[in-house]
């Protein structure tokens, strides 16, 4: 690990040291993720204003469990951002009615491409891919939404799960092939 | 539940600073969380259900006594027959 990540990650535990002893000072950590953390739910929900409520939430999620956070030698923000998915999950969830997110049509071609799922150019195939994805749990579609949407690499995937680069791999393929089965049928 | 749809244009739209500022607001998070932990402790009996149940063992407690002042003949009748 290079000096300057390994100063970032010393600094976010300091910060996580004095907000687990004094509320008070979460406001620096706030300050701090407020906007990544924002962009993050915003990618996935398209809404300014659902976004700005699920990053509130997220926030007082992590404020609540702070106490509970062990440094596992993964970034400080990994667990920001799984809390923050995890109530972008729920809020889906929760909703009854549908929620229209907008995808880049060259997003939809990588997935097409990495899974080899259908016809790149064929935009019949495309819609068709996009109800494949609808249909799918929240927690299966959020790897996808890493990796294709939000661009992460496996390695940001792996912190991010708190698992291997191997197994988030792994995962995400399992997801592109359970996807292309159903796209079979 | 969610549904995509496909954005050919391939343009992101992204909310300004401003924007997000307008949603960032420790003051509020501070008083929601200082609302969920620091509740003032209500006394048991303030709390309706509470009072409630007291009363209930209360009552039941003074008709158990009431019935055993009641009923000397049977109080009698244990007493021999503890006697023995």
């Amino acid at each position: 690990m290079d000096k300057a990540k390994q100063a970032y990650k010393d600094e976010d535990q300091t910060l996580v040291a004095a907000a687990k002893k004094n509320r008070d000072a979460f406001a620096i950590i706030y300050d701090k993720y407020f906007e990544r953390i924002y962009l993050f739910i915003f990618k996935r929900v398209c809404d300014e204003d659902i976004a700005g409520d699920i990053c509130q939430e997220t926030m007082l999620k992590v404020m609540f469990n702070i106490d509970k956070y062990e440094d596992r030698g993964l970034p400080f923000s990994a667990w920001l951002y799984r809390i923050a998915s995890n109530e972008v999950n729920l809020f889906f969830r929760k909703k009854k009615k549908n929620v229209v997110v907008e995808v880049q049509e060259k997003h939809l071609k990588d997935i097409m491409e990495e899974g080899e799922i259908g016809a790149i150019e064929n935009e019949e195939d495309q819609e068709k891919l996009l109800t494949s994805l609808s249909k799918l749990k929240p927690e299966h579609c959020e790897i996808v939404e890493l990796r294709f949407f939000l661009h992460y690499s496996f390695k940001e995937i792996a912190d991010f799960y708190a698992i291997s680069e191997a197994n988030a791999k792994m995962r995400l393929y399992r997801v592109l092939e359970k996807m292309k089965q159903d796209w079979i049928k | 539940m969610r549904k995509f749809k496909v954005n050919k244009t391939n343009q992101t739209k992204v909310p300004s600073k401003e924007t997000i500022e307008k949603y960032k607001d420790f003051s509020r998070l501070s008083h929601v969380y200082d609302h969920y932990t620091k509740k003032p402790k209500v006394p048991l009996y303030k709390d309706k259900r509470m009072f409630l149940f007291i009363l209930i063992i209360a009552l039941m407690a003074y008709l158990l006594a009431e019935a055993a002042k009641d009923d000397p003949e049977k109080n009698d009748k244990d007493k021999i027959e503890s006697e023995k």
